[in-house]
């Protein structure tokens, strides 16, 4: 009877070992699946006598292949990745903002000086005035419609750091729930396999948005924290990550944990973009926007108008200091006769205070050159960081998938394999049969 | 090293979308003729561009000053010829009435052309620009020179205020002269000159004294005249010379601007080509990836 025990033996575990085959080629294009392996083993009979071959063979469990530290280097590599594409998406916007001919600040003060320069051999006629004036109005236009497009960008920033936030806890939150049921299955030896898989796949959801950190307990749950600490799951709790204006934290069963500093991943990359790349860019542009009015309307109360009778000149430009840049205009009603070109001494011929206000041409370009070449390197360095994590990713991925991932050709020999063994096995059997078959002829 | 099969058709599929881009920004470049497409492309050379279309722009607006200086100053190189002229003519009608062989009708022939030239030296110093600014006032653009006054007196209405205007980095120069310093430097020439003709319409005896008096004062206008020329003669060339060095280093300048960001369309052919032929190797590779199969097989 043990030939046919063993056959029978044979004969399931080559059944078990191709469904494994067969879920492993069903699953070969799902993203993270990690491939599984029946394990065999022999089976001994417990009396172990001199001629007792053994009872056959038994799947001992079935494998998932997975290595812990390739995952996790996946994700910290991720995270990094996910870290320069959020950073990159804007700044490269903002770089193409800057030096674009319909906004470039630079373009617009050649054209207003040019203007005043054209002005100068003829300060009394009234059409080169007028020049000055709508090209002071361009000039201001320039500025609004910068400032206002990266104010826009500061409200898409907030937007996505808000949608990010709620991925962030929708994430947590599975991984919490995906937790409890290993752990529960764990407990009754199932196979986890599958949770295993949906739970990376949400950690490394998770670390696309942000860097975490992942530790292994002893009942197969994880406990999942930022980089520098602040909890998010523990066992089947999922903290809360929210925003109050531009403070985060994490909120965990009632207790806070401020986050300050790079927390990583995407929500990482807008934060840092946001307080080092934005606020600096449109501080410096208000500052320009401020500097050049302030000079400006400084230098033409200097001087005097030539309007009947004649004054004293009358600031061109006006702005709201909360928002300089995005508020600069041409005083309301300002008339080409209003621009003081010339001083209190002398007849409407003079130019004197025009020179003066050519003089200013040149603080007034460095701080926006500057601003445009920062943007610039800073982008350009962030392009290349963002290549190198990406070819990164794709290397630890090919090593993460070298080891978890489904090859179709091995798939395919595994199958003609336990094929041949199922077979095989079947033969056992049916001689089995016929050393049965023989002895009872016999009687 | 162990392979999946998910990972040999990401490996083809990144190549291919590695190899499109390429194509992509190439075929970006060539198309707007700029190897930069935006500023990170190269930091610094769009920082060098930007300050060359600043110097562009200051050059072409020194360019068109100086155009603008040129034609105020030989407009007022004409009317200074003119009053050299008249002044010329003054002066020898000047020396013939102080002639003791003339008699009294001669000279009142005389008298009345240099009344005529009087005035027209006047009109001369109340000289017009194409903006209808007085040339010849100083900053006092919208008053005539000179007037006469209550008491029949001539006066001076402008300033002494010369316009400079900037003709090249740190360089100004002067567009105008008054007639304070043409007429007014050595005293009232007008008034002298009236004087003079009074003094031919009713002097009997003899003139001399008064003609070398008169002399020696139109002589003085004349010097101040000349040397006004010579001065506009100067300020001109100073101006053409501005101008070529401004227009050399504006094709300088043009030129740099062009080779920081033009593209070597050559090279940028060549390496499309090599692109190509990348991504056209990668897509065939894919395809017979397609058809390698175990499960094809068996």
């Amino acid at each position: 009877m043990s030939i046919l025990n063993i056959g029978l033996s044979g004969l399931t575990a080559s059944q078990i070992a191709l469904s494994v085959t067969a879920q492993n080629t069903a699953n070969v294009n799902v993203d993270g699946y990690s491939r599984q392996e029946a394990q065999l083993a022999s089976r001994y009979s417990n009396s172990f006598g001199p001629l007792d071959a053994g009872m056959g063979v038994g799947v001992t469990g079935l494998r998932r292949v997975a290595d812990d530290y390739l995952t996790a280097q996946l994700w910290r590599v991720t995270s990094q990745q996910s870290y320069h594409e959020g950073f990159n998406q804007y700044i490269g916007q903002a770089e193409q903002l800057v030096s674009s001919d319909s906004l470039n600040i630079s373009l617009g003060m050649d054209a207003f000086f040019a203007s005043l320069d054209a002005a100068s051999e003829q300060p009394q006629s009234i059409a080169p005035r007028q020049q000055v004036v709508s090209s002071a109005g361009a000039l201001a236009r320039r500025f609004n419609q910068l400032a206002s497009s990266l104010q826009l960008q500061g409200t898409q920033l907030t937007g996505q750091i808000d949608a990010s936030l709620s991925q962030i806890n929708t994430y947590t939150r599975q991984i919490a729930d995906l937790n409890a049921k290993i752990a529960d299955l764990t407990a009754r030896s199932g196979n986890t396999s599958q949770l295993e898989d949906q739970r990376d796949n949400a950690i490394k959801n998770l670390s696309k948005l942000t860097e975490v950190q992942v530790s292994r307990q002893a009942d197969s749950t994880v406990t999942v924290s930022l980089g520098q600490g602040q909890p998010l799951v523990l066992g089947s709790v999922a903290a809360k990550m929210s925003r109050i204006d531009s403070d985060l934290s994490v909120d965990l069963a009632g207790q806070k944990f401020p986050i300050s500093g790079n927390v990583g991943g995407t929500l990482g990359g807008l934060l840092d973009y946001r307080d080092d790349v934005l606020k600096p860019a449109q501080q410096t542009l208000d500052q320009i926007a401020t500097q050049l009015a302030d000079d400006f309307n400084t230098q033409l109360a200097a001087g005097t108008d030539i309007n009947d009778p004649r004054g004293t000149g009358k600031p061109l430009f006006t702005y709201d200091p909360s928002n300089p840049a995005g508020s600069l205009a041409i005083t309301a009603g300002y008339q080409p006769e209003d621009l003081a070109f010339g001083s209190a001494a002398a007849g409407v011929g003079d130019n004197s205070n025009l020179l003066a206000l050519l003089a200013q041409k040149d603080g007034n370009y460095d701080a926006y050159t500057s601003l445009v070449g920062s943007l610039a390197i800073r982008s350009a360095q962030a392009q290349s960081e963002l290549d190198a994590s990406a070819q990164l990713v794709t290397e630890v991925q090919a090593k993460r998938d070298g080891v978890s991932g489904v090859n179709l050709e091995e798939e395919n020999a595994n199958m003609l394999k336990y094929l041949q063994s199922y077979q095989a096995n079947a033969k056992v059997i049916s001689t089995a049969d016929q050393l049965f078959t023989t002895l009872l002829q016999m009687f | 090293m162990r392979v999946s099969t998910g990972q040999l058709q990401m490996t083809l599929l990144l190549g291919m979308q590695n190899g499109q881009n390429q194509y992509n920004t190439l075929m970006a470049q060539m198309a707007s003729g700029s190897r930069i497409l935006k500023p990170s492309d190269d930091a610094l050379g769009s920082v060098r561009l930007l300050n060359l279309t600043r110097q562009q722009s200051s050059l072409s607006q020194y360019q068109d000053n100086i155009q603008q200086v040129k034609s105020s100053l030989s407009e007022e190189e004409t009317q200074l010829n003119s009053v050299n002229q008249v002044l010329l003519r003054i002066r020898d009608l000047t020396l013939e009435a102080g002639n003791g062989a003339i008699g009294v009708e001669e000279r009142q022939a005389i008298n009345n052309e240099m009344s005529v030239l009087r005035d027209s030296l006047v009109d001369f110093a109340n000289t017009k620009g194409e903006q209808g600014n007085y040339l010849f006032s100083g900053s006092q653009v919208d008053k005539p020179a000179v007037v006469k006054d209550a008491t029949g007196h001539y006066v001076y209405q402008g300033d002494t205020l010369i316009r400079e205007v900037n003709v090249s980095k740190g360089v100004t120069v002067k567009v105008n002269d008054t007639a304070q310093g043409l007429f007014f430097s050595g005293g009232n020439f007008f008034d002298q000159l009236s004087d003079f003709i009074d003094i031919l319409n009713t002097a009997t005896g003899d003139v001399n004294p008064d003609m070398q008096t008169a002399l020696d004062q139109i002589d003085g206008v004349l010097a101040s005249v000349t040397r006004t020329l010579t001065d506009i003669g100067g300020r001109q060339n100073m101006l053409d010379q501005l101008d070529s060095a401004h227009g050399d280093m504006l094709l300088y300048s043009k030129k740099l601007s062009t080779d920081i960001s033009s593209l070597d369309y050559a090279k940028a052919s060549i390496e499309a080509n090599q692109v190509l032929l990348q991504l056209q190797s990668t897509q065939q590779a894919y395809l017979k990836l397609n058809n390698l199969s175990l499960f094809g097989q068996n």
